[in-house]
């Protein structure tokens, strides 16, 4: 009888550990993945320069505890009366999840170089991505939604 | 008539008070000191709800065992590399090139997510992925040549190269190359090469090959990151 309470014990110990080491594997990740090029609406306008354009280019890990890895950049085209001025946002992503409605929004920290010769600054950020655009909001500025022109956005 | 079943009803209940020990303390135990090592576990064994093919074999040596329970702690004063079975993870996204006239700055755009089981090397930093024994992987690729207006979309499916590069306590280097099938261009298979030089990612590579679309070779980052995630990373 004492074997067959060990061999119960230890089986029931490997069963839970196997278990719990499944379901710490099994944990979903989501892959956000984009390549492109997008436009703004008109009248769009962030810090005093007109955006009509842009260009973007993001890998990121969504894992199923709200956590994420990856990168996001962020090429943003326009003017101000003084010429063309381009607006450059390279982001390290930490956080992220899939939405309801099958979207995905992922944020962290990111440089913003404004492209008018002063130093990139640390802002951080946060982008909704659907398959048909991104809506990036740097600090608490919500810029319009990035409709795609060219590329791709895939949430698998 | 008593005294037959006095032992007989102790012994059920002694029974019974075992079994009902077993099954909320012994879970509780393994929960609480094999849990932090769970990955571990998972990975010695191979368990993967995505990777199917088994790739490594599980080792008991004395060696692999001690690296097993112990290695994150004894990695960072002994060793130069990350090493044993880990998930091999890279990621990316930018713009080439800042240094091939033929491909100007903001041509290419690329987004990345390739990640896989791979066993490194302690020695070399090197993995078991080779071109000849791939390894399995997973992820996504979206590449649009700006040009052209060639779109190569499409999974990952392996991982052919994945290294890190020996650096001092600090953000990883390394270098990776992955494959796929494209389905939006028809090119075929795609094979990604990327290096990570470091942060900021301006020192970073990345080249494709598909069909007839090429970068000749991994062309220098005009914009954005590349990215080989350590270990400890999700």
């Amino acid at each position: 009888m004492k074997r067959l309470t060990t061999a119960f014990v230890l089986a029931l110990f490997i069963a839970t550990t196997a278990a719990a080491s499944r379901v710490l594997i099994a944990a979903s990740e989501t892959s956000v993945t984009g390549a492109g090029t997008a436009a703004f609406p008109s009248g769009t306008v962030f810090n005093g320069v007109t955006l009509t354009t842009s260009q973007f280019g993001k890998g990121v890990v969504l894992n199923s505890d709200g956590s994420a890895s990856g990168d996001f950049y962020n090429v943003l085209d326009g003017g101000t009366a003084l010429g063309a001025q381009t607006i450059t946002v390279t982001g390290r992503v930490s956080y992220g999840s899939l939405n309801a409605d099958g979207s995905a929004t992922f944020g962290g920290n990111s440089s913003v170089d404004m492209g008018d010769g002063s130093r990139p600054t640390s802002v951080p950020f946060t982008v909704t991505a659907t398959s048909m655009g991104i809506t990036l909001v740097l600090g608490a500025t919500t810029l319009p939604t990035q409709t795609l022109t060219s590329g791709g956005v895939d949430i698998r | 008539m008593n005294t037959n079943h006095r032992p007989a009803a102790a012994s059920l209940l002694k029974w019974i008070g075992v079994g009902l020990l077993s099954v909320t303390v012994v879970p509780l135990l393994a929960v609480v000191f094999v849990l932090p090592f769970a990955g571990r576990v998972a990975a010695a064994f191979d368990y993967s709800a995505d990777l199917a093919t088994p790739q490594v074999t599980p080792d008991f040596s004395i060696a692999h065992t001690l690296d097993f329970f112990f290695g994150s702690l004894l990695s960072t004063s002994t060793q130069s590399f990350p090493s044993g079975t880990i998930t091999g993870k890279v990621t990316g996204g930018g713009t080439i090139s800042a240094d091939d006239a033929r491909i100007p700055p903001r041509s290419r755009s690329f987004g990345y997510v390739a990640m896989g089981q791979v066993v490194i090397d302690s020695a070399t930093g090197a993995s078991n992925c080779t071109p000849a024994t791939p390894c399995p992987a997973k992820g996504h690729l979206n590449y649009v040549n700006h040009t052209t207006g060639v779109h190569i979309n499409g999974e990952v499916t392996e991982i052919t190269n994945f290294q890190f590069f020996a650096t001092p306590p600090g953000p990883t280097k390394g270098t990776a190359t992955f494959r796929g099938t494209d389905t939006k261009s028809g090119c075929g298979t795609f094979t990604v090469s990327v290096t990570d030089n470091g942060e900021p990612g301006t020192n970073d590579r990345f080249g494709i090959d598909c069909g007839g679309e090429t970068t000749f070779g991994q062309r220098q980052h005009s914009g954005g990151n590349s990215q080989i995630h350590p270990p400890q990373a999700k």
